[in-house]
């Protein structure tokens, strides 16, 4: 007994706030480690992407550290098999091998891929820098980079929304309750508990549908159809703010002329909307204007599915702007965020950045003027590879064999780099086909680069470290980068610690880094000034209805009707797919809590809408095949009234082939399977939603 | 003494399973161990349709019949109302998940107990709340004292008419649900729709006996339904020439 008792008062409990990896949201979570071991996580109440709540990926996320399939130290490709190595022979093999790439075709050849977050931007841009390449392609192309271009070019960039303050919110396509983040969830209910009306449009009645006042499907890839139509009845009924427009915007009377042709009828032939439905919803918006909006949404309609997108995202932005709702409470603002410091240049020299253009064509005139260079396309990747123009690809925390589409292409494509580098925590699809693979500590066990954090007020906020590594032999991408710099004589650009660039990145906002590490976040003094509509960001200053960029790049100046790439013939499906609120694509499906309720629920199913499944003889729960030219799929249905006749929906995220991913590997099917590879002209994006498929029985 | 309940306002539930997982780390549950399940019924037909969500867990009963059938009294009620169970009493015979309405408990691998939602009774001491309120970001769920009339959740089951469910099995459970399940089809009806969301090769631990539960689940179903619900149902039937 005495001995309990002594054990008891012996035990070390630490309550440790850092940032979430269960997706790419990044909310504050509180650890609770008891004797160096994660026993707890709950929300952090201060930070505002969160305000103390989780969504479930977060507690599976949370025992990552102890998860079986983690990669232990850097491994080496010899043959077919992987064999493990020094980090310095990593180091030494990498940097001279990256060496000979330059020194042969040219640093343009060496392209860097991640989902950018600070820590993968500050050390990779530098590294990318250093070595005088400008080849950096982030997920955003099949993600949402539409939507980026679209707003781009109409109001400057991508707002959030004051959903809190909103009397009327149209969702296309986003469901906030499927792709979670919690203060987006959160702001709605609090407009719905002020009773707003909420309206959700897309062709599957989502997670979100269920909590709102409409669900409105559509057919998929033709939301566009329907904002022109808004648009036009707004115009035609003298429903929109005439007084924002003539003072904030240029090309309304072109687009007024333009957009006459887009009427409700019409709308309803390419939509499936009811015509008196386009108008309720235009009234509706405009009655409530400013406080009204329609979502910016990420992925949904306008993300990176069709080859409409960015011209879906630039009406998205435009009918926003004719709400008036810029800066306006209930409406759309432009997020502030601190301006953070930077190394003393005298101390740590900067490396220029490089004047070549992108590997990719992203940002070169001729090729892909109106893709942003710092985002690229990773998605054409392998096809570069094909062509001689990349040689080396080094890839953080990304999986494109797995999440771009089309398997064969990818898995071609980059078995002939002559060489690949991945960071991960395991040995994803991508990892498989690397020739080093270095792995990191998971986030529980790293500390990452303080983070302006934008919203109405800015704020800062740090990931860091609250266990001790669980396998001693990974390293950070921060010390990673560095150990490769050095190796290839570019060291002077990386003499610093981590800890060090946290110091001079904090040092302009009077945060003390000790406080920071306490608190895991701290609001800034920036605030949103509500009611002011800002200078835009667009080329004119003002809401471009009419883009010069866009004439200059070769394309309608003014947004028109533009038919999905894929029209599915009789007796043929379109594939849509998207998330589920409990998985972040294909980085949770191999952890097992969160396994566990996919197999619990069957979320893994296709859904199929009811009567077709009749047609079909498919009954709820039976095997179907999923099939078109690229792919043949098995999996299970779930016949549901819930979703547009003519589509079937899959959830991404499942359908993992790395053999070392054990929970996930072979289960369920993953979208990406079915489509072609393609990329459209305007955004780059890597049309996602652009095929068709048949379903059968499987007998 | 305090008499704890939960409101559970399925209008606001989005079915993210955070509660489930939360649950399941604080009460050092295996992965495929959950305090808590969902039911799901889709009602109506493409473009008019619905799905309602109901998240079930213990419901702290008044007159809890697996105290009754507890052989060890290993299952016993706390003074502010928790139903509790005494792992070192609990001899894993489940008469208690046989009698259970809500199918609501389960066995635990690594003690060989039988247990189920304890309200975190731990962290209620410390003044804090259970972990699937905590969590749940939407706020579809309120704890609170039941005789306390001024308490948030005395107040909302007011507002929001939330009822329990099997309320006349004479098992007083305190447990509160706001659902917009329709009321006109009847309350066998509904019942006999709703589905057990699990899979059949997870067995809950009363998988056996699922048969007398939905039983006892069809003989007495009460679902709370908000006025404006009534409304919207009705709606939904005279628009039905709304879009193809």
């Amino acid at each position: 007994m005495n001995q309990w008792v002594n054990a008891a008062k012996q035990e070390d409990i630490k309550r440790i706030p850092t940032l979430c990896n269960g997706c790419t949201s990044r909310c504050g979570i509180i650890a609770t480690i008891k004797n160096g071991r994660l026993i707890h996580i709950e929300g952090n109440k201060e930070h505002p992407t969160n305000n103390g709540r989780l969504c479930g990926r977060a507690y599976g996320a949370a025992m990552l550290a102890y998860h079986k399939d983690r990669l232990q130290g850097p491994m080496k490709r010899v043959g077919d098999e992987f064999v493990p190595i020094s980090w310095e022979q990593a180091y030494k093999e990498i940097g001279a091998k990256l060496k000979e790439i330059i020194t042969k075709y040219g640093p343009a050849s060496v392209m860097y891929m991640h989902n950018p977050k600070e820590v993968g931007k500050f050390y990779g841009y530098r590294f990318m820098n250093a070595i005088g390449s400008n080849s950096i392609q982030t997920h955003h192309s099949v993600c949402y980079i539409s939507r980026d271009v679209g707003l781009e070019h109409t109001i400057g960039a991508t707002p959030n929304t004051d959903a809190a303050n909103a009397k009327y919110m149209l969702f296309i396509g986003r469901s906030v309750g499927d792709g979670i983040k919690p203060s987006h969830l959160q702001g709605m209910m609090k407009g719905r508990d002020k009773k707003a009306k909420i309206v959700c449009v897309d062709p599957r009645h989502n997670a979100t549908a269920n909590i709102v006042d409409e669900w409105i499907p559509i057919k998929p890839g033709t939301d566009i159809a329907l904002l022109l139509a808004i648009a036009n009845t707004m115009i035609k009924n003298d429903w929109y703010d005439k007084a924002f427009i003539d003072q904030y915007a240029i090309g309304f009377e072109e687009f007024k002329k333009e957009i006459q042709t887009y009427t409700p009828e019409w709308a309803e032939k390419i939509t499936t909307i009811p015509a008196t439905k386009i108008v309720e919803i235009a009234k509706d918006l405009s009655a409530a204007k400013p406080h009204a909006f329609i979502d910016p949404s990420w992925k949904g309609a306008f993300g990176c599915n069709y080859l409409n997108s960015p011209e879906t995202a630039r009406m998205v932005g435009l009918v926003n702007a004719m709400l008036g709702n810029i800066n306006q409470k209930g409406g759309i603002y432009f997020a502030v965020e601190p301006k953070l410091g930077k190394l003393d240049s005298a101390k740590h020299p900067a490396p220029e950045k490089p004047k070549v253009d992108h590997i990719d064509g992203s940002g070169v005139e001729g090729q892909y003027p109106l893709v942003p260079s710092s985002k690229g396309m990773p998605h054409r990747t392998p096809g570069l590879i094909d062509e001689g123009k990349v040689k080396a690809v080094f890839i953080n925390h990304f999986n494109p064999v797995r999440n771009t589409p089309d398997r064969q292409y990818n898995i071609d494509g980059y078995k002939k780099a002559e060489l690949i580098v991945v960071c991960d925590i395991w040995m994803s699809e991508t990892a498989e086909l690397a020739h080093y693979v270095l792995p990191e500590p998971t986030y529980l066990e790293r500390t990452e680069i303080i983070e302006p954090l934008a919203g109405k007020t800015g704020a800062v906020t740090i990931r860091q470290q609250v266990i001790d590594k669980f396998h001693p032999n990974t390293k950070p991408f921060s010390e990673i980068i560095t150990g490769i710099a050095k190796e290839m004589g570019l060291g002077q650009y990386f003499n610093f610690t981590i800890d060090e660039l946290n110091e001079a990145l904090l040092k302009p906002t009077g945060i003390s880094y000790k406080e920071l590490k306490e608190k895991g976040v701290i609001k800034t003094k920036e605030m949103v000034e509500f009611g002011k509509v800002p200078k835009l960001k667009t080329e004119s200053g003002k809401v471009e209805f009419y883009s010069e960029a866009y004439k200059k790049a070769g394309f309608s100046p003014i947004p028109v009707w533009m038919p999905p790439k894929v029209e599915p013939k009789k007796g043929e499906f379109r594939l849509i797919w998207g998330k589920q609120n409990v998985h972040s694509h294909s980085s949770t499906a191999n952890i097992p809590q969160l396994m566990q309720v996919t197999k619990d629920y069957n979320l893994e199913r296709v859904w199929i809408n009811t009567k077709k499944a009749k047609e079909l003889g498919i009954k709820d729960g039976d095997f179907v095949i999923i099939e078109n030219d690229l792919f043949k799929g098995k999996i299970r249905a779930k016949v549901t009234e819930r979703i547009f006749p003519d589509a079937i929906f899959l959830p991404g995220g499942y359908g993992a082939f790395a053999k070392n991913l054990k929970i996930s590997n072979g289960f369920g099917l993953c979208p990406n399977d079915f489509v072609k590879t393609g990329t459209d002209p305007i955004s780059g994006n890597g049309l996602m939603m652009e095929t068709a498929v048949t379903v059968r029985k499987d007998v | 003494m305090a008499r704890y309940g939960m409101l559970i306002d399925t209008t606001r539930c989005v079915s993210c399973f955070a509660c489930r997982l939360a649950c399941q780390m604080k009460n050092e549950l295996e992965q495929d161990e959950a305090f808590i399940h969902f039911v799901e019924k889709e009602e109506g037909i493409y473009p008019k349709v619905k799905v309602h969500i109901l998240p079930i867990q213990c419901q702290h009963c008044e007159n809890a019949p697996c105290m009754k059938v507890c052989p060890t009294g290993a299952t016993y009620k706390t003074a502010d109302g928790i139903v509790l169970v005494d792992e070192n009493k609990c001899i894993g015979c489940k008469y208690c998940v046989s009698v259970c309405p809500y199918n609501a408990r389960i066995e635990v691998k690594q003690s060989k107990t039988i247990q189920k939602c304890n309200f975190c009774s731990s962290e209620l001491e410390k003044g804090g709340e259970p972990a699937c309120v905590k969590t749940c970001i939407p706020e579809a769920r309120i704890f609170g004292d039941l005789d306390d009339p001024n308490s948030k959740i005395s107040q909302e089951i007011k507002k929001r008419h939330a009822k329990p469910i099997l309320a006349n099995q004479g098992t007083k459970p305190k447990i509160y649900y706001v659902s917009e399940m329709s009321i006109k089809s009847g309350v066998n009806d509904q019942v006999t729709g709703l589905t057990d969301m699990r899979s059949e090769y997870i067995k809950p631990a009363g998988g056996v006996l699922l048969g007398a539960t939905a039983l006892g689940l069809a003989g007495n179903f009460v679902v709370a339904s908000l006025s404006k619900s009534k409304q919207k149902h009705e709606n939904h039937n005279e628009g039905e020439e709304d879009h193809e």
